[in-house]
Order: C-alpha cells, then sequence, then structure tokens
C-alpha cells in the first residue's frame, strides 16, 4: 500500500496475566475495504476486535483511524459501530429506540434523528415491528437492529463480533450475502471477526488468518487458498483443508514417507524439481479436490480406502498413506477402485512445500492458476 | 403434577401459617376494635373503633408514625445509595471471591439484631469509638449525641438492613451481560450515561424489590430503635410494645399493629406496582 492506510494498527500488544493473547500485531486496512478476522476461538481475534473498539486498552503499539492516533480515546469518542456476538440490544428499549440510542448521545434529535433511524432500518431492511422490544423478535431480525444500531452514528469503522453464529445454517447463507451487499451499499470500512472460513472467504476482501495472537498470513481469499504462507494457513482454509503429508528428500528423485516407504514421484514432484535440499523434513501440501485415485501404480502414492462419505455432489474419500490419514474429494460420479489398495495421484504441478518444524514454506508454487 | 397432589405437598406449610400467622393476625383485628374496661384490665368486648380515634387524634401517636415513616425513608435511600455500587463491585468479581462477598453480606442478617446493635453503641456512644476519633483529631470538644437520636437510629438500620437491598440487587445486576454497557459505549455514551439510560433501568426491579424489603423491615424494626433510640426516638413499634407489655392496653397495642399492618400493605402493593412495570419495560 502506497498511501498511509485507513486504519493502521502498530504493533498492538495485550496479555492476559502471563498469556501473550496478542504479542504485538499489526494490520493495515484501506478505507472501505471489508476485511476478515480468521482463526480459531482463542486465536485472539476478538481481543483485538475489544482493542479497536476501544473496550480494552492495549498495553502497547498505536492505532492510527483516517490520520487520528485513536490509541488512547475511550470508546465512546471513537465513532466506531460494533455488532456484538449475542447483538447486546437494550431490553427495555423498542427496536426503534435502540437505534436511536447513538443519535441521541450526538444530540441529534427530531426529524433528523427519525430520519437517520429510517435510512439505518431501510439499509438492513426492516421496517415491520419497529416498536416491538427486541425480546419479541426473532434472531435474524435482533441482529438487523443491531447492525441497524451501529451503522446509524454513520460509524469511521464497523465492526463485526462473530456476526453470523448465533443463526442457524440456513439464515447464516443468506446474511452472508446480505452483510456484503450491505457493506457494498453503505461504503463502509468493515472489519469482522469469525472463526468460520466459508464466512470469511465468501465476504471479505481481505482476509487476515490469525493463530497465538499473530497474523500468519494477510492476504485475498484467492491468495489464502492458493498460496497459503504457511503449513497451518494451508492446513486450515479449504473445506475439507488441504492435507499435509510429512515427507523427507531421499535424493534428488525420491522422497521418504513416514514409514520410512520409498515414493519415486512423477518428475516434477521430485525433491530435486522443487529445488529442495537432499535432506530435510517437509509437509506436502495436497488439496484434497485435486486429488485422484487409481489402481496402484509405482509413481502414485500407496494408499488404503479407510472410509467413504457421501456429500451428496461429492464423496470424501478418506485414505491411509503411510500412517498419514488423508482425505481426497472426488465427485459422486467418479468410479471408486474396486481394491481397497489403491493408488493417490498427486497433480503434477508441484505442490506447495513447507519445512516440517516452522511450518514456513519451503517454496512458493510456481503454479500460476492459484492452485496447488 | 395432579391438583391434589400439590395441595397435599403444600399443606403441612399452609396449615403452620394458617395456625401461627393468619389465626393471630384475625385475632389482633378482633382485639384492636375492643377496649379496656377504664380503671381495670378488664376487657370491653363491645365492637368500637375508639382505639383508632385515640391514635388518630393524638400527635404523640401521629409523631411516631411520623418519625417511624421518614427514618425508613431515609434508611432505605441509603441502603440504595450503599448498596447499588457494592452490588456492582461484588457481581464483576470473580467465582470464589464473590462467593466470600456475598457470604460476608448475608452475615450481620443471620446473626440478629442484637449483638451487631450492642456493637453500635460501643461505636456512637458518648465515650465511643466515633466521638473518640473526632476528638483526637480535634474536629470536636464535646461529644456528639449520636445515640437517642434518629441519626443513630438511622445508622443501625442501615448497618442491619443493608443486606436485604444487596441481595435483590446482585440478582438483577447479574443478569445484565457487560456487552449492554459496551455496546452503550461504542455508541457514544459516557459512563454516567451508560448507567442512567442503560444500567439503572435494567436494575429497577432490584431495586424496588430491595426498597421494599428495606422499608418494611425499617418500619417494623424493633431492637435497633429500641437500643440506640435509648428511649428518646419512639417508633411505632417500639410504641405498639409499650403499649402491650408495659401499659397492658392490649386492644390499643393492636389497633397500632392493625395501622402498621395496614401501611406495609399499602408499601408492599406500591412496590410490586412498580416491580411490574420495571419488568414490563425490560
Amino acid at each position: 500500500m502506497a498511501a498511509t492506510p485507513y486504519l493502521s494498527v502498530h504493533a498492538i500488544q495485550k496479555h492476559y496475566g502471563p498469556v501473550a493473547a496478542l504479542p504485538g500485531v499489526d494490520l493495515d486496512v484501506e478505507r472501505g475495504a471489508f476485511v476478515a478476522l480468521l482463526g480459531p476461538s482463542g486465536c485472539g481475534k476478538s481481543t483485538l476486535l475489544r482493542i479497536l473498539a476501544g473496550l480494552l486498552d492495549a498495553e502497547g503499539g498505536a492505532i492510527r483511524l483516517d490520520g487520528q492516533d485513536i490509541t488512547g480515546l475511550p470508546a465512546w469518542r471513537r465513532d466506531i459501530g460494533l455488532v456484538f456476538q449475542n447483538y447486546a440490544l437494550f431490553p427495555h428499549m423498542s427496536v426503534r429506540e435502540n437505534v436511536r440510542f447513538g443519535l441521541d448521545m450526538r444530540r441529534i434529535t427530531g426529524a433528523e434523528a427519525e430520519a437517520r433511524v429510517d435510512e439505518a432500518l431501510a439499509l438492513v431492511g426492516l421496517d415491520k415491528h419497529l416498536s416491538r422490544r427486541p425480546s419479541e423478535l426473532s434472531g435474524g431480525q435482533q441482529q438487523r437492529v443491531a447492525i441497524a444500531r451501529a451503522v446509524a452514528i454513520r460509524p469511521r469503522l464497523l465492526l463485526l463480533d462473530e456476526p453470523l453464529s448465533n443463526l442457524d445454517a440456513v439464515l447464516r447463507t443468506k446474511v452472508r450475502l446480505e452483510l456484503r451487499e450491505l457493506h457494498d451499499r453503505a461504503g463502509l470500512t468493515t472489519i469482522m471477526v469469525t472463526h468460520d472460513q466459508a464466512e470469511a472467504l465468501s465476504t471479505a476482501d481481505r482476509v487476515a488468518v490469525m493463530q497465538a495472537g499473530r497474523i500468519l498470513q494477510y492476504d485475498t481469499p484467492q491468495a489464502l487458498y492458493g498460496a497459503p504462507a504457511t503449513a497451518f494457513v494451508a492446513g486450515f482454509i479449504g473445506s475439507p483443508a488441504a492435507n499435509l503429508l510429512p515427507l523427507s528428500a531421499a535424493g534428488p528423485d525420491a522422497w521418504l514417507l513416514a514409514d520410512g516407504s520409498r515414493w519415486t514421484p512423477p518428475a516434477t514432484l521430485a525433491p530435486g524439481s522443487a529445488g529442495v535440499a537432499d535432506r530435510g523434513d517437509y509437509l506436502m501440501a495436497l488439496r484434497p479436490e485435486l486429488l485422484s485415485l487409481g489402481e496402484r501404480s509405482p509413481d502414485g502414492l500407496p494408499a488404503t480406502i479407510k472410509a467413504v462419505e457421501f456429500m451428496g455432489g461429492d464423496r470424501l474419500v478418506h485414505v491411509d498413506v503411510a500412517g498419514c490419514a488423508l482425505t481426497a474429494r472426488l465427485s459422486a460420479v467418479d468410479r471408486l477402485p474396486d481394491s481397497r489398495e489403491v493408488s493417490l495421484r498427486v497433480p503434477e504441478q508441484l505442490p506447495l512445500l513447507f519445512e516440517a518444524g516452522s511450518g514456513a514454506a519451503a517454496r512458493r508454487s510456481r503454479v500460476t492458476n492459484n492452485k496447488i | 403434577m395432579k391438583p391434589l397432589n400439590t395441595f397435599l405437598l403444600i399443606a403441612p406449610a399452609a396449615l403452620l401459617m394458617l395456625g401461627v400467622f393468619l389465626v393471630p393476625f384475625l385475632l389482633l383485628a378482633v382485639l384492636s376494635l375492643w377496649t379496656l374496661k377504664p380503671g381495670t384490665l378488664s376487657l370491653d368486648t363491645s365492637l368500637t373503633l375508639a382505639n383508632y380515634a385515640r391514635l388518630f387524634g393524638d400527635t404523640y401517636y401521629l409523631g411516631s408514625l411520623w418519625t417511624t415513616l421518614w427514618m425508613s425513608a431515609v434508611t432505605t435511600l441509603a441502603c440504595l445509595i450503599l448498596g447499588l455500587p457494592l452490588a456492582q463491585w461484588i457481581v464483576r468479581r470473580a467465582g470464589r471471591a464473590r462467593g466470600l462477598l456475598i457470604g460476608l453480606v448475608i452475615i450481620p442478617m443471620v446473626c440478629g439484631a442484637l449483638l451487631p446493635t450492642l456493637g453500635l453503641v460501643n461505636l456512637l456512644g458518648p465515650l465511643g469509638v466515633v466521638n473518640g476519633a473526632l476528638k483526637s483529631f480535634g474536629l470536636i470538644t464535646s461529644s456528639l449525641p449520636l445515640l437517642g437520636r434518629p441519626i443513630g437510629v438511622i445508622v443501625g438500620l442501615v448497618q442491619a438492613f443493608l443486606p436485604l437491598m444487596v441481595l435483590p440487587l446482585i440478582t438483577s445486576v447479574e443478569r445484565i451481560p457487560l456487552d449492554y454497557e459496551q455496546a452503550a459505549m461504542s455508541l457514544g455514551a459516557r459512563r454516567v450515561t451508560v448507567w442512567r439510560r442503560v444500567l439503572l433501568p435494567l436494575m429497577l426491579p432490584g431495586i424496588a424489590a430491595g426498597g421494599l424489603l428495606v422499608f418494611c423491615a425499617s418500619l417494623t424494626a424493633f431492637v435497633t430503635p429500641q437500643i440506640l433510640g435509648q428511649g428518646k426516638v419512639v417508633t411505632f413499634a417500639s410504641l405498639a410494645f409499650q403499649q402491650a407489655s408495659r401499659v397492658l392496653d392490649w386492644p390499643f397495642a393492636s389497633a397500632l399493629a392493625m395501622v402498621m399492618l395496614a401501611l406495609l400493605l399499602v408499601v408492599a402493593g406500591l412496590g410490586a406496582a412498580v416491580a411490574r412495570f420495571a419488568r414490563r419495560q425490560a
């Protein structure tokens, strides 16, 4: 990013007792972007969100928003809209009163306040039950009210904390699309925290994958899928995620598998072609959807079928390769080999390799079509 | 559960309440309509409102009623002011500390009125801790008369009944998620505004319940005003005690008790109305 980013988070730290929730996080967000913080629970994504909102104090680092240092600014002066996971609607106020609350705080009254409330409610597509209490609304409606309430103050930044986690599966997919549409219509710079990668990948322009308080990779969804920076990201993104097959180089032509057996792959998949050292332990990332099964052959990976899951349009075939459990995703129309003893065929474009110890990429994919 | 079974389950408690609570009360109500034959201790059983006429016609009794009412009101207010922050503070503690603190709140309630009140005599007396401290700091030269004054009685009542305020408040504060405060703050509310617009309305049921309990308990308190008032602060309860056990005018004492009961019912009705209003708001 050439120009100063709209939101710049620099070296933010937070400890809970001796545990570093955030050892020093950097994050830049451009104006109007939709960014997702994605990671398993306890990875620090919600802590970061609360620090941005001013509800938690950072112990170090700085936050700049639109050219202003907001690090020490109290929450009520930040103009940052926050949508809580459980919505946190005020139970003693009607829908309209909830949405108007932020305007009351800004001494906006009368016709202007009413117009802004209407505008916010229209943005989330809510026009009924406006004088009801939140407890009389469905979960989906409550969430719309929560978003309308945050949007009504015309925030400089909209923060969404696990916005879909309290909705049922059908509604979740629908609201996912709506969130994106809302973002595009309102043009609000948005940061969403989620543990659900489908949510993050489908909605956000850029996704920050977090683990143990660190951002492992901050990239477009396509890049996260196609060129994961670490083994953790590869093993996290995708549904099911990429298989990580441990192997070590045994000369330029062959790999040693976990059980010590030797695999001599087609030349394009060999250690020599990967440009890695003769020795060393690696993890080979294999996307389930790019694998196929066939009769035993010398250059395929010897595999044993353990279980087959029928998923509708496709099947998940769980196989054992040298003691490691891998998953292949096959179309439901593909014929499975008769025998359980099969070969796992890896596409002959070189898969990503990660160093076994650090999980860092040993070699970037040469493939440009965003596939491993 | 079948209605009959339910009835059998509540029957023992219901019979007990009937025998030791309702029946004596009805007897009391009848007794209040009798009078003592002049100059004797024998009862004139013709029904009359003479006792009530005497009560409401005498400024001494009305004055005592007024003293009792305003001291109860001040006690309730003081308990509220002390109890609100205390309840919020306790609720925000972590598990073990919270249980301990709630236990500490309950202790004065279960150890009876006499012991703490006698302690307060030592604290508030002319040679007590408070006066001693004020003197040694040179703030006063002669002891402040704390005992035998409403202030002393109110201190005692607040001490005795604060748990009755704090416990319902804790219950209602516990039900307010921290998210509400944070949501209000993120929408631009300062701490004071968060408190006034969000927390206070949501605590209203607890405030109503606690207020009702403290007010009614203060209204009927006997031991505390008796000891700390030293006979100079005459509350309605001590008046009834006097009439019953010193003057032995049971019918008049009964009339005093009935007035107190009527007052309690009115206050309870008001409290229930506030609680209902608060629930509808929430």
